[in-house]
């Protein structure tokens, strides 16, 4: 009898813990310790350079990773060595030392996840022998949130567009025309604690994969097809289906995010913003708003002019202007994160630089807008180091 | 004790080889100097660098400053220049170094404030305060500018850690090896005073020894690179050069320099009383030296393949390799985390040096007092009878059949294959192979034209160019394009002298295939090692129990045995290489694909005084020349261990013979490449640059293959110069 009522107890904690791992991949609720924090995306190079904790941020800068205190704002290399000069380092046997640097080829869209007390990024690994072509492999890197431990994890069957962390999976989209090659390219997820790679999506042809990015239950990227322009895909990470999301006519559509319950789309015409689309989280109920914007959080909606490089923040109840800032730079990103937003983007020098304003402060505009980090291009680069693109 | 000293002193074979290693350890150091085009600039540089520095403590910091800005503007001097370069970097360097130390202590203040730093238990935390505290102790040290080139040399030269290697293998094979190759070691078990006393004093001896052989090959390492290239002013702060910029020792170079040798003085002692330990607690000296081969093997790939930042990287310091870096462990201010408590690493080193040492020291005495012999023989008994008892059903009179028992079973030779092998399958590449954007372009270009270069082909690749430089194509990487257009262009030239026709070939192939020395010194170092375990345990263990007098009164004949045995010997160094070698050939066919390998070797750039000979015949060549070089190497050791009837004293003479150099190559030095086997292992370096002495190399080889063949052969048959001991 004791013996049935063990093997009963064993199997019922098993179909609890199988149950667990289902209930958190089919649950929409966001949570910090595992979830992609798709507030942190944008299209551009530097594709999701920040990542928030409880306690802080990580921003990666250049060649160099940074935390920010949230308390205080300053911020500081994420390397635990008094000693290290960081990026103003000239002696070539103590360049790579440093804890915050990272090795990344500036063609792979930069991409810092967080995922349960680690952060994770992709970098690439040179390996050279004497007389010989340097060879390189694409790994997933786990870091310490002190900076002090950095193990692989992950060796990449192909060359890496943009790679994510979700629940437990990294996802990754591969990008063969770093190779020159005109292989299909495609989405595969992996298992963090490793596994084997899963195929989940294929391109059509030769088009492009990008700006991965996860809502809830939903994997979104942008393919790039030379006939149909940009389309928004949808790959439910509960049941497997795709959908996608093509306007035709000339009109790309090149992202989408998630705000009050609805998924709204930027959609483009020859690089211009020309309208946006939203539909409900199943996709129904498609229709045109009256406004046009490029970013969309739960409190407002903003929209950008490329031409004066400014932002325009909107209320959703009232639909009226609450606030204008001039902060874009050229190529430059803007986050809207939980308590602050931010601006990142190349600033006059050709370096980087990072501004951010809290959201209560949002109605005060530009004076309340402070600047985070505003970095020469040197000083985003090791001083010595080569970069090969 | 004076037993102890007078085997030492006695035995002429060991003075012989450490006088040697002591020679060459100084040639190889003048010779390396002279080679080498930068350190022969540093030599004339030395004199000039040090009138400069009189000139400026005479004309103070501003004036030399703006003397020699004036010289330099001026563009004249050669030399003169370079020297003022150098110096004014020191100068600066110096001049900046104290905001350096205060950046360190603001920095460690600075950083303590942020959250992910400020956890009191956490080894950031804690590296953080110790870095301040460390660096406040080298304040306010006076720095001065001076000569940094022979520091630098005798921190970078590391044959003196192989010479003294061996030397510390060859002294322990006489205190503690000898009387059990004589058969003696159960008399000398029983000595008057007791074992422990007898172990007691064969260690104080050993120690003793090793402290004096680190002192000759280290001092005068240390002589020589301050004659040649000076230290300067030697009672200056270490931190005077820049390169001991992080070090917190609050020393001078002198002090260095003394604590240098004396590091790895301690790294050799422990090492001598571990090795002396295993040679108490392992039976065949060939499972002492696979042991030895084995740690220092690991201890390589760990110090070598761990980052710094792995979980890990607690064995990327304390491990063999890492121990001999002594200017690591002085000049390199590093903390590791040991339960999150920082700890520098040399206090971590010296700390596990000394437990090692100690505990080393515990079990020779245990084992040496304590082991019961009888205890041993009977489990190893035990496994030896279930063998027996399987061979029962497995007699056999033939010889080949009985020695490969011998070697499989008996010395566990069957270990030895599956370890090799393992190593070998590790080689295996799993995927494609991936470059910068340019090399994979190429790499597609290749695949596109990799046919025979006709005239077809030729105007569609040129017409491919044109159609770029005018803009009507658009290349997937431009650099790519002419990465691929170079080599069409080189090897239409070579098409054009010639009457054969060429192909393009991907140079990531043949530089996999054919030009990659760490690889193939490395494959080297380990089959080389196979190879010296193989040879001297089949040969060698006769003479152990002095066994060879009936072993040589065969029915068959002493010639047939050494055929056999020969014949084992070359079987297993050609299987082992084939494994090796088989990896590598199967990476090529599946990831660095060569193509067709009639096609000219010239279509290879590299290769361009071969004439029209194809691809096939270089890699045939380069593999007989392999195979030549293991072929000396089996009879070589052969003949040796015949001839010094000691397997220890074999082993050591073959490391010195040919593992030695092959190390020496795997750390970037070749200068005995040309007169060692060395070359044999990478063969294809010699085909391209020079191929008339590939063929003299060759015909030397094919010589002494030759002679040492009929040597064995000549022994085999008299027996008696190479038969029972004396």
């Amino acid at each position: 009898m004791k013996k049935i009522l063990l093997i009963l107890c064993m199997l019922v904690l098993f179909l609890t813990a199988c149950g667990s791992d289902e209930v958190a991949m089919e649950s929409e609720e966001f949570n910090l310790e595992t979830d992609f924090q798709s507030e942190y995306y944008d299209l551009t190079m530097d594709f999701h350079p920040i990542v928030e904790m409880e306690n802080g941020y990580y921003i990666i800068v250049g060649y160099y990773l940074y935390y920010v205190d949230k308390e205080t704002m300053e911020y500081t290399p994420l390397c635990n060595k008094p000693n290290c000069l960081h990026q103003e380092e000239t002696d070539e046997t103590k360049v790579m030392n440093c804890n915050a640097m990272f090795y990344t080829n500036r063609m792979v869209y930069t991409s810092l996840n967080y995922y349960k007390q680690h952060l994770y990024t992709v970098a690439i690994e040179i390996m050279t022998d004497e007389n010989g072509i340097p060879e390189r492999k694409y790994v997933m890197d786990k870091i310490s949130l002190d900076g002090g431990e950095r193990e692989i994890i992950h060796e990449f069957e192909n060359p890496v567009d943009t790679a994510i962390v979700h629940r437990g999976y990294i996802y990754y989209s591969s990008d063969f025309s770093q190779i020159g090659s005109n292989e299909k390219t495609g989405v595969y997820r992996v298992p963090i604690e490793g596994g084997e790679e899963e195929l989940l999506y294929s391109a059509e042809s030769d088009n492009q994969i990008s700006y991965l990015r996860i809502t809830g239950t939903n994997l979104s990227f942008t393919e790039y097809d030379e006939e149909q322009g940009h389309s928004v895909c949808w790959y439910s990470l509960v049941d497997g289906k795709v959908k996608k999301t093509s306007f035709g006519d000339g009109i790309d559509v090149v992202s989408d995010r998630v705000a009050n319950g609805r998924v709204y789309y930027r959609a483009m015409k020859e690089y211009k913003d020309c309208n946006t689309w939203s539909t409900k989280l199943d996709g129904s109920d498609e229709r045109e708003e009256e406004f046009v914007s490029q970013h969309q959080d739960d409190d407002y909606y903003y929209e950008t002019n490329q031409e004066d490089k400014t932002q325009t923040v909107y209320d959703w109840k009232t639909h009226k202007k609450v606030a204008k800032f001039s902060q874009l730079t050229v190529l430059g990103s803007f986050f809207a994160g939980k308590e602050k937003l931010f601006w990142y983007g190349i600033n006059e020098e050709g370096g980087i630089k990072v501004s951010y304003i809290d959201r209560e402060d949002i109605p005060k505009g530009d004076k309340a807008v402070k600047v985070l980090m505003d970095f020469s291009k040197s000083q985003t680069t090791p001083g010595i180091v080569t970069v090969t693109q | 004790m004076k037993y102890e000293w007078s085997k030492l002193w006695q035995n002429v074979m060991l003075k012989k080889i450490v006088g040697l290693l002591f020679i060459l350890n100084v040639v190889i150091l003048v010779y390396n100097v002279t080679q080498q085009e930068y350190k022969q600039n540093y030599l004339e540089l030395k004199p000039i660098m040090q009138s400069l520095q009189e000139e400026y403590e005479t004309l103070g910091d501003k004036k030399a400053r703006q003397v020699w800005q004036e010289r330099m503007e001026a563009g004249e001097g050669g030399k003169e220049l370079i020297a003022i370069n150098l110096l004014l970097q020191q100068y600066d360097y110096i001049e900046k170094y104290p905001s350096y130390l205060d950046t360190v202590q603001e920095q460690a203040q600075r950083m303590k404030k942020f959250s992910i730093f400020s956890e009191e238990d956490s080894f950031s935390y804690r590296n953080i305060q110790k870095t301040g505290e460390d660096f406040e102790k080298i304040k306010n040290r006076p720095l001065e500018a001076g000569i940094e080139w022979g520091v630098q040399e005798m921190n970078s030269y590391f044959v003196s850690d192989l010479a003294v290697l061996v030397g510390v293998f060859l002294l322990i094979s006489t205190l503690f090896w000898q009387e059990k190759e004589k058969g003696l070691y159960a008399m000398i078990r029983s000595t008057r005073n007791g074992r422990g006393t007898l172990i007691r004093k064969k260690l104080t001896v050993l120690g003793i020894t090793t402290i004096l052989l680190c002192l000759f090959f280290y001092i005068p390492v240390a002589c020589i690179c301050g004659a040649l290239f000076g230290f300067g002013n030697m009672d200056r702060a270490i931190q005077s050069i820049s390169s001991f910029r992080e070090c917190v020792l609050p020393i001078t170079i002198k002090q260095y320099i003394i604590l240098f040798v004396i590091m790895k003085t301690v790294a050799m002692l422990c090492f001598a009383y571990c090795i002396a330990c295993a040679c108490i607690w392992f039976s065949g000296i060939g499972q002492v030296f696979a042991f030895i081969a084995a740690v220092s093997g690991v201890g390589f790939l760990c110090f070598r393949n761990i980052p710094a930042l792995s979980v890990w990287n607690f064995f990327k310091y304390v491990n063999p390799v890492a121990f001999l870096d002594a200017d690591g462990i002085l000049g390199v201010y590093q903390n590791i985390s040991i339960f999150a408590y920082p700890v520098s690493r040399i206090a971590l080193t010296v700390g596990i040096l000394v437990i090692l040492a100690l505990a080393a020291m515990a079990m020779t005495i245990w084992g040496f007092v304590r082991k019961n012999a009888v205890l041993q023989a009977a489990s190893s008994s035990r496994i030896m009878s279930w063998i027996r008892g399987w061979l029962c059903y497995y007699r056999t009179t033939c010889l080949t059949k009985q020695e490969w028992i011998r070697f499989l079973i008996q010395k566990k030779g069957i270990l030895l294959l599956v370890c090799m092998g393992w190593i070998a399958m590790t080689s295996i590449q799993q995927k494609e192979s991936l470059y910068e954007t340019k090399v994979m372009n190429y790499r597609v270009l290749i695949d596109e034209y990799q046919e025979p270069l006709t005239q077809d082909l030729q105007e569609q690749i040129e017409q491919r160019k044109k159609q770029i430089q005018e803009g009507e194509e658009t290349p997937l990487n431009l650099e790519g394009f002419y990465l691929f257009y170079n080599q069409y262009k080189t090897v239409l030239s070579m098409q054009e002298k010639s009457k054969a026709v060429g192909q393009m070939i991907d140079q990531t192939s043949w530089e996999y295939l054919f030009f990659s020395p760490n690889r193939d010194y490395q494959q080297a170092a380990i089959w080389i090692a196979f190879l010296l375990l193989i040879v001297v345990q089949i040969f060698g263990s006769d003479y152990k129990k002095n066994e060879v007098g009936l072993i040589w009164a065969t029915k068959k004949g002493r010639g047939c045995l050494s055929r056999v045995r020969i014949g084992i010997c070359l079987f297993l160094a050609i299987l082992v290489g084939g494994m090796m070698r088989g990896v590598i050939a199967w990476n090529v066919i599946q990831y660095h694909p060569i193509g067709d390998c009639t096609v000219p070797v010239w279509s290879i750039p590299r290769f361009d005084l071969l004439g029209d000979m194809p691809i096939w015949a270089v890699l045939v060549l380069g593999g007989m020349l392999k195979i030549l070089g293991v072929a000396v190497l089996v009879l070589i050791m052969a003949w040796i261990t015949m001839k010094v009837k000691k397997q220890t004293t074999a082993i050591i003479i073959g490391i010195l013979l040919f593992e030695v150099p092959v190390l020496m190559e795997v750390g970037k030095i070749s200068i005995l490449r040309s007169f060692t086997l060395a070359q044999a292992f990478y063969p294809y370096n010699l085909l391209e640059e020079n191929p008339v002495q590939f063929g003299i190399y060759s015909a030397v080889l094919m010589i002494l293959t030759v002679i040492f063949l009929r040597k064995i052969w000549k022994g085999a048959a008299l027996g008696g110069k190479y038969g029972a001991k004396d």
